[in-house]
């Protein structure tokens, strides 16, 4: 006998189940067969199963792929529980489609569970003294009080530092902490403020907004906030609390300090605890640093972008304090010329970031972008470090020194010791970093120019292009 | 009894005798001895009309191989569903053509069988992985009717999810 048999023709609960087997890539493949799997894709059920699948939204060229971007809204906006908004906020006219994919999803969609939002810049689309900024963040504010008052439990919602959206912090946390308080697991608060971009007069938020929370298990917010308050808040209701990521833009000089008594304690009652500290922008001294930097403070990550304040200081009070939770340590400078230094590598003492290494038992991560650093001293952390993940050094900023004697004709004699000193940089031997590599156990090299991120050799560049992308993906991580 | 039977009916007129353990777990039979009330087997053979002789042969073969399965441990069959993995029994027995994969698919799901229905949902998810759209078409014979421009990404092409 023969078989009739169409597979097009199977049932669509049947097509549904066999298309939940199927990852990304291959979901992609059987949609584009015919056009009945094609309309398996609107099934809710391919959107509702954990874990999520995502629907990411690129908003960042205009006129790019206008016809996918309608695709995509008109289809899936009202059945995604997983949204991922990537997008230009400086052209006015994306921000007008991102207002229309807030009305969409707060009119159609109640089963939204992750939000998050991923503006490539934190400029404002508007000039801050002009009409029309206050009334944007008025609007952007009830379209996300809509969605978060329609929708049932929302897990996860990462603002991504877009400045304008959290204009009404308070608000929005005060309506998080009435719907969503039991739900809640992440929330990315913070931002990324430059008194060039942002004058804005300061915002309140109390901590005591953050009471009702219960499930909270991520939050990252701006220094500013960072109160004992705030801590006192987030213990007592949650117990939860295992990531707190702190944004430090400007150093106030209100700030209160935290009691180191305070992270003693917290330390006791949440040993799960990991703090990061992003400082962005901030130069300042090192006394200034440690009123953030408090002993006792779990600190697991400590990021430094663009602060050109790396120093002993600073590293020696990192390798006291920290020996024992510091797992990461980002520094991103620009490289200028002559490259900035961290250490004066002509006195006898070990070199600082050597014994950083050497202290934090917990290292697994350290980029230092910017700074000269000896080849010597590379080599020296990788063996006292082996288990180093991540060892960036600006290639360009690699530096051989050898002491000896300029003699009369100009020749460099080496001699150990000899008073003169002979400095090469941007040299990197074959040799060393094999040997590093056989170290570390992975094929290590310091990195190339096109391996760095862009702010660090180009200064026409708005800095935040260079980290606010990993911001993001720090959110969304596990630090 | 273990040794009780039953007769059923196929679409293509013939008549074969299972283990009435096994057809009790079939919808249409769960739904007659429901209506009947009673644990007497009937006199006429069930009507199967949906399903052909070979297919119905083959989900017997499955259930008899299961049945054990079941009464070692009911946790097992839970797990491998979950974690999608196809036993290598069931790797062999859908080791078939095409086509009657199709017939058990589609008379596993008439007849309520969700387990058989997963194993052959995930047999089939296997046979999309990895090929491209043309290829899947071949596989399962399907016509292309999808105007040319819209065989584009359907969702934004980032990374993997």
């Amino acid at each position: 006998m023969v078989f009739s048999y169409d597979y097009s023709e199977l049932p669509q609960i049947v097509l549904v189940e066999i298309f939940s087997y199927l990852k990304h890539n291959d979901l992609l493949t059987a949609s584009s067969t015919c056009s009945s799997w094609r309309n398996v894709l609107y099934h809710p059920k391919l959107w509702s199963s954990i874990p999520y699948r995502c629907l990411r939204l690129n908003l960042i060229d205009r006129h790019n792929d206008i016809q996918s971007f309608r695709y995509l809204t008109n289809n899936f906006l009202s059945i995604t529980r997983y949204i991922e908004i990537s997008f230009d906020p400086t052209d006015i006219n994306i921000i007008k489609s991102i207002l229309q994919i807030l009305d969409t999803l707060s009119c159609t969609n109640r089963q939204i569970k992750i939000l998050i939002f991923r503006p490539t810049s934190t400029r404002c689309a508007l000039a801050e003294n002009e009409q029309p900024f206050i009334p944007l963040c008025d609007k952007i504010y009830h379209l996300l009080e809509q969605i978060v008052e329609s929708n049932q439990a929302m897990e996860i919602i990462s603002f991504g530092c877009w400045f304008e959206s959290l204009f009404r912090i308070e608000e929005i946390v005060h309506v998080l902490a009435q719907k969503q308080s039991q739900s809640i697991q992440q929330l990315h608060l913070a931002s990324i403020k430059s008194s060039e971009t942002h004058s804005i007069a300061d915002i309140y938020l109390s901590s005591q907004s953050f009471l009702p929370f219960s499930s909270l298990n991520t939050l990252s917010i701006d220094a500013t906030y960072f109160t004992n308050e705030l801590l006192h808040c987030l213990v007592q209701q949650s117990a939860s609390l295992k990531r707190l990521i702190v944004h430090v833009c400007e150093f106030r000089s209100d700030t209160q300090p935290i009691d180191e008594t305070v992270w003693h304690s917290i330390a006791s009652i949440m040993p799960n605890l990991r703090v990061a500290v992003h400082m962005l922008n901030a130069h300042e001294t090192f006394r200034k640093y440690s009123r953030v930097l408090r002993p006792g403070m779990p600190l697991s990550h400590l990021r430094m972008y663009f602060c050109s304040s790396l120093n002993v200081d600073l590293l020696c009070y990192l390798s006291v304090h920290y020996r024992s939770t510091l797992e990461c340590l980002d520094v991103i400078d620009s490289v200028t010329e002559p490259a900035l230094r961290y250490h004066n590598l002509f006195r006898a003492e070990p070199d600082p970031l050597v014994l950083l290494a050497w202290q934090c038992k917990k290292l697994t991560s350290l980029t230092i972008l910017g700074y000269e650093v000896l080849e010597v001293n590379l080599l020296a952390i990788a063996k006292l470090r082996p288990q180093l993940r991540r060892l960036n050094v600006c290639a360009d900023c690699v530096m051989t020194l050898q002491y000896g004697h300029l003699q009369m004709n100009r020749q460099f004699v080496e001699d150990e010791d000899g008073n003169d000193a002979f400095i090469q940089y941007g040299i990197c031997t074959n040799s060393i970093q094999t040997i590093i590599g056989q170290v570390l156990g992975w094929q290590w090299h310091p990195l190339s120019k096109h391996e760095i991120p862009i702010g660090v050799y180009e200064y026409t560049v708005p800095l935040e292009l260079s980290f606010i992308e990993q911001i993001h993906n720090i959110f969304e991580s596990s630090m | 009894m273990a040794e009780d039977k039953i007769k059923v009916a196929t679409s293509d007129g013939g008549i074969l005798e299972v283990d009435l353990y096994i057809a009790k777990q079939w919808q249409p039979v769960k739904l007659i001895y429901e209506v009947l009330d009673s644990t007497n087997v009937p006199e006429n053979p069930i009507d199967l009309d949906a399903i052909s002789t070979e297919t119905l042969k083959k989900i017997i073969e499955w259930s008899n191989h299961h049945k054990q399965d079941e009464a070692d441990s009911a946790d097992n069959s839970e797990n491998d569903r979950n974690h999608g993995e196809i036993s290598p029994w069931d790797k062999t027995f859908f080791n078939i053509k095409q086509e009657m994969i199709f017939e058990i698919i589609v008379a596993a799901d008439h007849l309520g069988m969700t387990e058989l229905l997963d194993m052959g949902c995930k047999t089939v998810a296997n046979m999309i992985k990895g090929k491209t759209p043309e290829e899947v078409r071949q596989t399962f014979n399907i016509p292309n009717d999808l105007p040319p421009l819209q065989t584009a990404q359907p969702i934004t092409s980032n990374e993997n999810q």
